[in-house]
């Protein structure tokens, strides 16, 4: 699956996207000209020092929020040419989203939040329940459903939010520094969890981190720098480098 | 391989939203219940203002029924006896209500034609706005200005001159903010009838006053007391003759009356007598500030004390022959006279209730009116506004737009609601507890079920409905926001 060749389904397509943040008239340049291709069914890492745009990048190409120019296609629809239902549609079933802080909803329990995006696609209560458990017991929390966020661990946290984001069988995850706040054993789990979604379920991950452990799971690492990207390699060519780099 | 493609998503049912707003609030109770309670103090406040006045007002209407009932003896002795000022009799001419008995008691007196009359009743009544807003509504300075200083009829006659009335017409436009009753050209036409009409009110007086006239020749005034005591029929045909209204039930209750009257005041004479204070204030072992009618009166309601009380009458001896149980009955009554007298002086301090709710109750209305917007408001804005991190993270999972609004705004109208009824039930509890205090029984027996259910109706809509606004602005502009713009909304 790490063969990048170019009879390869491009699942997300970029061209020359750009992000700007103006405040208080000061204008900061997150990302300029951003130009990739990612495969569907590949793991590709975004790696790149802090407020190199990485955050941003991640929100762009998942619709969540709107680039000042250039173009981001998803499975060759311009996402800017969608109206707010095929936007909410597109969140919902075909793109699963794992952020840095869980951002679990507080009130519900871990499967209250695993079958929240299942209700917003209408699946039956019932169905929704049975799916929610399945997925807990994938991600290894399958005993704990009903404890809200707060009763749980970080690493527990974020497998809700894993499971809560393969909720519709999306056919991208989407990550933004899902090991940032948790520990090497915790994030070597999570890690694991990620690679075994990609190989077994053939998910598309899209993962943005500063996390080493990611560049032996992934199958491309894109590097960022000052909101450009520096560099593009598979990780067989990177992987006698990581002594060097890290 | 699934290809992603662009489709709607699907909306879901009301009661799909209901559940999920209601679960919300179930898990979050604590910080609901703080939210509502903010909506129930608010609500409260609003609803004890309003509900408040409008008891008020029932009560002051009430005690006002009342006491015109029990004061009847009085009312029928001056009638009888006391002439009217003319400006008495404009004002009595002004409030009387045509089809009354009253009204036809002006024909009957005064011998003059219904239509005669009928014109001028509503030409004092007509003056008598005028008059009101001359010396009610108008501060010093302005009626210095206006009116040369004038009060009463003479601020009329001095309007008089043309002169005058020019320089009043042109001061007024002057003063933008002031509103006259009506357009100065109806003043205008007013102060033209003024004199003519003024002479036919002076002539139904001056039959008013021979009445009065009359009946001393014939009665002196202690005389004719005993007579009315007696329920003596030659003065109810003398007075009927003379035109007055009063028919022989009416005659019989106001002889009552004023036998009561006669007797509470020789009761409450011999109570001043040294000896009996002396006796009373021993036996009861009270200080002698605390010897008050009141006091004393409170004590003879008993039997036993009446019965002592009539002994020490014979031993004194005081001028009274009461038995004991006229004692304790006359007690009682002068008890009923003097709680109701007392909440008259409490409605008398409260404002002016007559005319209906007191103006400074309606300022406080609105002040709590605004009180309670704004803190509904503020809630609803605040638990919105702490929970766009949860709308974003529900975008991101596939929420639409307008669910999160309906979320929302169901929430806050569920609080609106919650909030409200309990609100009003606290502030109706306190209001209850309030006029009680102030008008003890009076307050129930006058209580105004129906103008309160409308106050407390109204209460509870304005709660709902500002509770439900306040949350359409922050949760509209939150779902329509991308979801990172409103996760970075701190
Ligand atoms: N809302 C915003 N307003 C203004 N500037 C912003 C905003 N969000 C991000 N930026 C800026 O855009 C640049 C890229 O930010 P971004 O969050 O994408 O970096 P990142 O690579 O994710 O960093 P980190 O690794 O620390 O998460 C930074 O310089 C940052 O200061
Ligand atoms: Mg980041």
């Amino acid at each position: 699956m790490s063969e990048a060749g170019p009879e390869r389904q491009v699942i997300v397509r970029t061209i020359d996207l750009r992000k700007e943040y103006v405040k208080k008239g000061i204008v900061t340049e997150a990302l300029r000209g951003i130009t990739i291709e990612i495969y569907r069914g590949e793991f590709i890492c975004v790696m790149g020092p802090s407020g190199s745009g990485k955050s941003t990048f991640f929100n762009m190409i998942g619709g969540l929020d709107a680039p000042s120019a250039g173009r981001v296609f998803i499975d060759e629809v311009d996402v800017a040419q969608l109206n707010a239902y095929e936007l909410a549609y597109l969140r919902c079933k075909k793109v699963g989203y794992i952020f840095q802080s869980y951002n679990l909803i507080p009130v519900m329990t871990a499967l209250e939040n695993v079958t929240t995006p299942m209700i917003f696609a209408g699946v039956e209560p019932d169905e929704a329940r049975k799916r929610g458990l399945r997925l807990l017991d994938l991600v290894g929390i399958g005993t704990r459903w009903f404890h809200r966020p707060k009763e749980m661990s970080g690493g527990q946290q974020q497998r809700i939010a894993i499971a809560r984001a393969m909720a519709n069988n999306p056919s991208m995850l989407l990550c933004d520094e899902p090991t940032a706040n948790l520990d090497q054993a915790t994030g070597q789990e999570i890690c694991e969890i990620l690679r075994r979604l990609q190989r077994e379920q053939g998910v598309t991950i899209v993962c943005a981190t500063h996390d080493h452990k990611f560049l032996k799971v992934s199958d491309r690492i894109a590097w960022i720098r000052d909101g450009q990207v520096s560099r593009l390699v598979r990780s067989d060519e990177v992987e006698i480098e990581v002594g060097h780099i890290g | 391989m699934k290809r992603i493609e662009a489709k709607d998503q699907v909306r879901l049912s009301i009661y799909k939203c209901f559940e999920i707003c209601v679960n919300g609030v179930y898990y979050r109770l604590f910080r609901s219940l703080v939210t509502i309670s903010i909506v129930v103090l608010t609500v409260a406040f609003f609803s004890n203002v309003v509900t408040e006045g409008i008891m008020t007002h029932g009560v002051a209407r009430g005690v006002q029924q009342e006491m015109q009932i029990k004061r009847g003896d009085a009312r029928f002795l001056a009638k009888l006896t006391e002439v009217e000022t003319v400006a008495e009799f404009v004002e009595r001419l002004g409030r009387t209500v045509p089809g009354t008995p009253a009204y036809r008691e002006l024909a009957g007196v005064t011998g003059a034609a219904p239509a005669r009359i009928g014109d001028l009743v509503s030409f004092s009544t007509r003056l008598l706005t005028y008059r009101k807003f001359f010396d009610d509504r108008l501060t010093f300075g302005k009626r210095r200005i206006l009116l040369g200083g004038k009060t009463g009829l003479a601020a009329f006659e001095y309007l008089l001159d043309p002169e005058n009335f020019d320089l009043f017409r042109k001061r007024l436009s002057e003063l933008k903010s002031l509103r006259l009753p009506g357009t100065p050209d109806d003043l205008y036409g007013l102060l033209r009838e003024y004199l003519g009409r003024m002479k036919e009110i002076e002539a139904l007086r001056a039959q008013y006053e021979k009445a009065v006239k009359t009946i001393a020749a014939a009665y002196p005034l202690a005389v004719l007391k005993e007579k009315i005591v007696a329920g003596d029929s030659g003065v109810l045909n003398l007075v009927r003759k003379l035109g007055f209204q009063v028919d022989e039930a009416e005659y019989r209750r106001i002889s009552g009356q004023l036998a009561d009257t006669e007797r509470i005041l020789r009761l409450s004479k011999s109570l001043q007598n040294f000896t009996f204070k002396t006796r009373f204030i021993n036996r009861f072992s009270i200080l002698a500030k605390q010897y008050t009618p009141k006091q004393v009166m409170k004590k003879l309601k008993s039997r036993s004390n009446a019965a002592w009380f009539v002994q020490q009458a014979q031993d004194i001896p005081l001028p009274v022959d009461f038995d004991a149980q006229e004692v304790r009955r006359l007690a009682r009554e002068f008890l009923a006279r003097a709680s109701l007298r007392e909440v008259e002086r409490v409605l008398n301090t409260k404002g002016d209730w007559r005319e209906g709710i007191d103006r400074k109750t309606i300022w406080l209305m609105v002040v709590s009116f605004v009180v309670c917007t704004v803190g509904i408001a503020n809630a609803m804005l605040i638990s919105v506004a702490e929970r766009f991190r949860e709308i974003a993270t529900m975008k991101c999972l596939g929420a639409l737009d307008g669910f999160v609004m309906v979320l929302f705004v169901m929430e806050a109208g569920l609080f609106g609601l919650a909030g409200g009824v309990l609100g009003v039930v606290l502030g109706l509890l306190l209001s209850l507890l309030k006029q009680f205090l102030s008008f003890g029984r009076y307050a129930l027996a006058y209580f105004p079920a129906a103008h309160v259910a409308g106050g407390i109706g109204a209460a509870l809509l304005i709660g709902m409905l500002i509770a439900t606004i306040a949350a359409l602005y922050p949760s509209w502009v939150a779902s329509r926001m991308a979801p990172m713009e409103a996760m970075r909304v701190e």
